[in-house]
């Protein structure tokens, strides 16, 4: 059971993952222009990992609700 | 601001600060997210306050992912590409390097070990007779029959891509005269060739 559960958090993980590489697809394209064409394919693959590895590792915990943000903004 | 409730106007009013952020702002342009708040002014529980929390704290994730990977994508293909040239700026493909290695005492180039002076690959692979290159029995014959010399302009010009000019420095002749010789060289070998195929025609 468990598992199954864990199993569905990696596929949403990963279509959460792919969606954003989707997403960023043309600015990767537009950005392999910055490179000689023969290294323009392995400027996308690094960009690929880059973006996978830095989506993993970042982190959310201090992103405000809506109240709190709110509150923050009419206060200041 | 039509269309919009007087709470929700009296909201917004109240809050000023808050809506004048960029955020918020691009948060409130859209339709499904006005109707969350409107719905909790309407009617205010923990459901719809919630809902309304929730929403909004995906939004500012995802705004805030996005902003951070394009200008991670920008930085690092700059710093991708400035690696890259400093790689082969310290890395260049020079092929007469000089040896200093220890083992090779010789104070020679790259380019000395590379090449053997005393074995000729090119006439290895590829014999720069042109009789060499002929499949055909008739045609090798009526090429073996022509004057040495013949043979050896056919041989330069086909087999190594010489160009007349090359070929009458090397014979100390004028390249028309190369032109020539070459030009009557394929004719004989058009007619023996026509004669041939209609002699054996007629035997049939």
């Amino acid at each position: 059971m468990s598992d199954n559960i864990k199993r569905d958090d990696k596929t949403l993980e990963e279509e959460d993952v792919n969606r954003v590489l989707e997403t960023v697809k043309p600015k990767i394209k537009k950005s392999l222009n910055n490179t000689t064409p023969q290294d323009r394919d392995d400027l996308e693959q690094e960009l690929a990992l880059k973006i996978i590895e830095k989506k993993e590792t970042m982190d959310f915990s201090d992103v405000p609700g809506f109240w709190e943000f709110i509150n923050l903004k009419s206060n200041a | 601001m039509c269309g919009y409730t007087k709470r929700l106007n009296d909201f917004i009013a109240n809050h000023q600060n808050a809506f004048n952020e960029p955020i918020l702002q691009k948060f409130h342009s859209y339709r499904e997210n006005v109707v969350l708040l409107e719905n909790y002014l309407e009617n205010p529980n923990d459901e719809s306050k919630e809902q309304l929390d929730k929403c909004f704290k995906e939004f500012f994730k995802k705004s805030r992912l996005m902003k951070y990977i394009t200008s991670l994508i920008h930085i690092f293909a700059v710093d991708f590409d400035k690696k890259r040239k400093h790689h082969y700026q310290k890395n260049q493909l020079i092929v007469d390097q000089p040896m200093t290695n220890e083992e090779t005492e010789n104070n020679g180039t790259l380019l000395d070990t590379l090449v053997f002076d005393s074995f000729d690959y090119l006439e290895e692979v590829l014999p720069t007779n042109i009789e060499d290159h002929i499949s055909s029995q008739k045609m090798w014959e009526i090429i073996s029959g022509l004057p040495n010399k013949q043979k050896e302009i056919l041989s330069l010009f086909y087999v190594l891509n010489f160009s007349n000019k090359e070929i009458a420095s090397l014979f100390q002749e004028t390249p028309q005269n190369i032109s020539k010789q070459h030009l009557s060289a394929l004719k004989t070998i058009y007619k023996k060739y026509v004669i041939q195929e209609e002699d054996h025609n007629n035997e049939r």
